[in-house]
């Protein structure tokens, strides 16, 4: 198996590129994540979108990054300064983390940990308390509310992502990512080299669907809620830090996606059995493909949000205890089933 | 917040950092306060500056009370100071999503203290641009319910119907909002060249269009159980406040001023009147895209039927309405608008009473709140179609 | 989808003739009603104020009368005898109506009426909103503060008569003066006379030549100040300002005629 690229000598090197380059990944991510959703949102509602910025508007993103960097920073007089204060860092930081063990290509991670997944979703279940924080902090009822109702769908959203993933980790083997890869590359279904989408269907639209409600994103952004709360926790954040939320909610998007991606699609192989060539070129066509299979659910996550009214809060827990739940376990049940037997 | 609460048999246990914040059982349950919320009266979900004062227990409305006033402009006392062709200017502001129907309102009632007989191409160029400012209406709040939902796409679509029915609209009557086309006797000039041909086409299109809408949002499992039994009005509550328009039509009370009391032609023309049974938001969504067909309907009736002739009649310099009183009602696209209008036989009214239909549906709206959550809040007050300028004058 | 057609529902033939529903009133509640009358095919009843909420009972729940719809609720300033309230109730399955006006008790200085929030619960924001305008009270009524449209420290009831119009205080309105001889010629302009261009001819005139006056008039000091001062630099002139001032004010009142363009075009 391969080992990362970041596996270099000096120590403190190693670490610095991982550093960078999850800060890259992350940036870079929710920047054209952003955009994408600026486009396909605004062809979806029979306009254009942005197309000033520099060129059909890829110069959006970065152009608000450097507007929301040079605003006032107001926090609220009533409001726990220091609670309000590190609440976007708690959403951001965990997104950056999680990075880490993220693979987007052949030796393209920063780091293999035996318990990958695991870590993963321990992480990224960091960022509710970014928004109870936010929430709280705000000294502003609506806020309130929409942290409160942010955290009872984040943790009730949690379980059926991590059965959807446990039903994975049973399939592979392993709770190391690469190593779902790998072994998703071998996988047969019948004699079919398939990937784990295809008989994990299930689990795959589990997933799907608990990514958005972790995300925040309609049909299940009852937390923000446009017209009820203005903008739920996040309504008293300005400048940088209310930009941190929306980084992260992008952000948030590749990263669920891209597990996704290492989980149901077959992470930086076209397709089980298809191999790529070696060395450079084979890193950078497993990082497009991987990119490619991440803007795609990206995309889906958006036309999502173009079509689909919002979610009522009780209809959302409901869904998620009464639907979501025992289908997660009946399909870890099968899964277990099946592997053993077959 | 850090009252302590009283306590007859039951716990308070301390807790909290900093703050002595007390948490207290009795009878089993945590004892929680309520939480008193002010929606308004600048919210994204109120059509303009609608102030509703909720008390709320968890996510349950207990309590609910609308304060309105933010936007009284005071019209029906303007109205008192301006003659009868300054009037209309004055009356298309208050309700400016149906500017067009108020104007004729006003226009009626004067026509009718003075026994005027309007031509008859005027009454059905009237009724043409009645039912066109009732489609405009309609288009709106089509737009703006998905919209307060979260469904964020319909609103484009609908707009752009309104821009085009807008732009041919223009042609005829100079404004895209505010028409100020009627005058006392008939209108103000006769339609523009193209105008007919224009409206025809508009009518075709908007058919195929009402059907996208409906496949937009109807069959939606998400819009259904948001709306779905949501916000269910009585009939015989309904006609006690005095809720009228498609919000009493979903009801299932078919009253309406066209057939009750037709002006203008709708005496002569075929008028159908969408009923619903359940009077949810569901249903009052589904009245408003059914009305739609049935302006549709109207107006192809106005197109063969249009007779020629002139539509104004000679009018003295001076138009002074003879002393009397009068109540005249037309079926505005929000329900039954009303002038009574009383007059000491001079140039401006003695007393001119605007009965708007938002006002008398506000008033209900506390009883479909209390008892609901606080999102149904959003879904009830979206489809219980207002605006503020009609509310408050 | 039920749809109701204008084909369909004629006028029911339980619908009440306005003559009709007068003598029913009359018959049912004769100390009640003190006059009716029929005009432009509506009846209005007039009804002693006591006895409102007993009228309005009577048309909501006599089946032949079966008004069930609460329409609206209008004050209007009566002139010295006080101020009426003029309430229509509508009959949804009869399809007929009635204005039932009583003049509130109390003359203009104190009018009262009796809620009809007992019988209707639409009376409940109408009755608020003819005291927001008019000063009536409204025996037996939930709650008539805050005020329904007005904010909630405004002084006065603005639909009364006595209430004047700021900017008609400052202004007459401009409507009143009929424009002599501007006979336009007869457009198809079918509402009143083509007057109303906002302030006439003359008093825009007026406005101008009284604004060319106080410029002359302030030029004209400000010359004479200069003069004044200039003289006194040049060296002890007798004359202080003040003096100097009324000539030159005379002066430049008098030869007003060639300062340029100030105001000038009256």
């Amino acid at each position: 198996m391969a080992t990362s690229v970041f596996a270099l000598e000096p120590l403190w090197l190693a670490l610095l590129l991982q550093a960078l380059a999850a800060l890259l990944l992350f940036l870079i991510g929710a920047v054209v994540v952003g955009y994408l959703e600026h486009k396909v949102l605004a062809h979806m509602q029979d306009r254009l979108g942005p197309m000033e910025a520099i060129w059909h508007g890829i110069g959006q993103l970065p152009a608000d990054g450097l507007k929301f960097l040079q605003k006032e920073d107001i926090i609220p007089t009533a409001a726990d300064r220091w609670v309000f204060a590190l609440a976007p860092a708690v959403a951001v930081v965990p997104g950056v983390v999680v990075i880490a063990v993220l693979p987007f290509g052949p030796g393209l991670w920063l780091t293999d940990l035996d318990a990958g997944i695991f870590f993963a979703l321990a992480a990224s279940g960091v960022t509710v308390l970014g928004t109870l924080m936010a929430g709280w902090s705000s000294a502003n009822k609506f806020s309130l509310m929409g942290g409160l109702r942010g955290a009872a769908q984040l943790i009730s959203y949690e379980l059926p992502l991590v059965l959807a993933a446990a039903a994975i980790v049973i399939q592979a083997g392993t709770l190391s990512l690469p190593g779902i890869v790998e072994a998703q590359h071998g996988f047969t279904l019948f004699g079919v080299p398939m990937i784990y989408g295809i008989p994990h269907i299930i689990g795959l639209g589990l997933f799907f669907v608990a990514a958005l409600a972790e995300l925040s994103r309609p049909p299940f952004d009852m937390p923000i809620a446009d017209s009820e709360l203005i903008a739920g926790h996040m309504t008293e954040y300005t400048g940088m830090r209310y930009a941190f939320f929306m980084l992260s909610e992008y952000a948030g998007m590749v990263i669920l996606s891209a597990l996704a991606t290492v989980l149901f699609l077959g992470g930086w192989y076209p397709w089980p059995g298809v191999g790529l060539p070696e060395g450079a070129a084979g890193m950078v066509l497993g990082f497009v493909i991987t990119f490619a299979k991440i803007l795609v659910l990206s995309a889906i996550m958006v036309w999502l949000r173009a079509t689909f009214p919002r979610m009522r809060e009780d209809q959302l827990q409901r869904l998620s205890w009464s639907v979501l739940i025992p289908l997660g376990l009946l399909n870890i049940v099968l899964v277990a089933t099946a592997k053993v037997w077959f | 917040m850090s009252e302590t609460l009283p306590h007859e048999g039951g716990v308070i246990l301390p807790g909290g950092p900093g703050e002595a914040m007390s948490v207290e059982i009795r009878d089993g349950g945590l004892v929680t306060q309520e939480m008193n919320l002010n929606i308004g009266p600048q919210h994204p979900a109120t059509h303009g500056v609608l102030r509703v004062v909720i008390d709320l227990d968890g996510e349950v409305i207990v309590r609910a009370r609308p304060v309105i006033g933010y936007m009284h402009r005071g019209f029906e006392k303007l109205a008192e100071a301006r003659d009868y062709r300054q009037i209309i200017a004055l009356v298309n502001r208050h309700d400016w999503l149906s500017a067009f129907c108020n104007e004729l309102g006003v226009a009626l009632a004067v026509e009718r203290l003075m026994e005027l007989e309007v031509p008859e191409r005027a009454q059905w160029i009237r009724v043409l641009m009645s039912e066109w400012n009732r489609i405009l209406n309609h288009l709106m709040f089509i737009g703006s319910f998905g919209l307060e939902l979260g469904a964020i796409t319909p609103v484009f679509f609908s707009f752009r119907e309104r821009e085009d029915i807008q732009s041919f609209l223009e042609s005829a009557t100079g404004g895209r909002l505010h028409f100020t086309y009627t005058r006392v006797g008939g209108l103000k000039e006769d339609l523009p060249a193209g105008f007919l041909d224009a409206s025809r086409q508009m009518a075709a299109t908007m058919r195929s269009r009402n059907d996208e809408y409906r496949q937009l949002l109807l069959g939606n499992e998400i819009f259904q159980a948001r709306t779905k039994g949501v916000g269910a009005l009585a009939p015989d509550v309904a006609v006690d406040y005095g809720v009228t328009g498609p919000t009493l039509h979903a009801t299932g009370v078919a009253e309406d001023v066209r057939l009750s009391e037709p002006y203008c032609v709708y005496d002569e023309l075929d008028v159908k009147v969408p009923v619903r049974t359940n009077g949810d938001s569901y249903d009052r969504f589904v009245v408003l895209l059914d009305r739609i067909d049935a302006s549709l309907d109207l107006i192809e009736q106005v197109h063969e039927g249009l007779p020629a002739g002139p539509v104004n009649r000679k009018m003295p310099k001076t138009v002074k309405a003879p002393e009397g009183a009068t109540y005249v009602r037309t079926e505005n696209p929000l329900g039954q608008g009303g002038y009574y209008l009383v007059s000491d036989g001079g140039k401006t009214p003695w007393r001119m009473r605007m009965r708007t239909p938002s006002f008398s549906n506000i008033q209900m709206v506390p009883e479909l709140l209390e008892g609901s959550l606080l999102s149904d809040m959003i879904a009830i007050l979206g489809s219980v179609y207002f605006v503020v300028g009609d509310v408050d004058r | 989808m039920p749809t109701v057609r204008s084909s369909e529902t004629s006028p029911p033939a339980t619908r009440l003739a306005p003559e009709a529903i007068a003598a029913l009133l009359a018959e049912r509640l004769p100390e009640a009603v003190t006059a009716t009358t029929v005009a432009h095919g509506q009846l209005t009843v007039d009804v002693v104020p006591e006895h409102l909420p007993r009228a309005a009972a009577l048309c909501k729940r006599e089946k032949a009368l079966a008004m069930d719809f609460f329409d609206m609720m209008a004050g209007v300033d009566a002139g010295e005898d006080g101020f009426h309230v003029v309430t229509r109730l509508y009959s949804t399955r009869h399809r007929h109506a009635v204005l039932l006006r009583a003049l509130a008790e109390g003359g203009r200085e104190a009018p009262r009426l009796p809620s009809l929030t007992g019988v209707y619960r639409g009376a409940n924001w109408h009755e608020r909103e003819a005291y927001d305008m008019y000063g009536i009270v409204f025996d037996g009524h939930p709650g008539l503060e805050p005020r329904i449209l007005t904010v909630e420290n405004f002084e006065g009831w603005p639909l009364r008569k006595d209430f004047l119009l700021t900017t008609r205080e400052i202004k007459p309105w401009p409507g009143e003066k009929v424009p002599k001889a501007k006979e336009e010629p007869a457009k198809a302009d079918a509402g009143g006379e083509p007057a109303d261009e906002g302030p006439s001819e003359e008093e825009k005139a007026a406005a101008k030549k009284a604004k060319a006056e106080r410029a002359k008039q302030k030029a004209a000091e400000m010359r004479a100040k200069k003069r004044a001062q200039r003289e006194a630099e040049a060296g002890g002139a007798q004359g202080s300002p003040g003096e100097a001032a009324p000539e030159a004010g005379g002066e430049g009142r008098g030869g007003g005629g060639d300062e340029p363009g100030k105001g000038e075009g009256a």
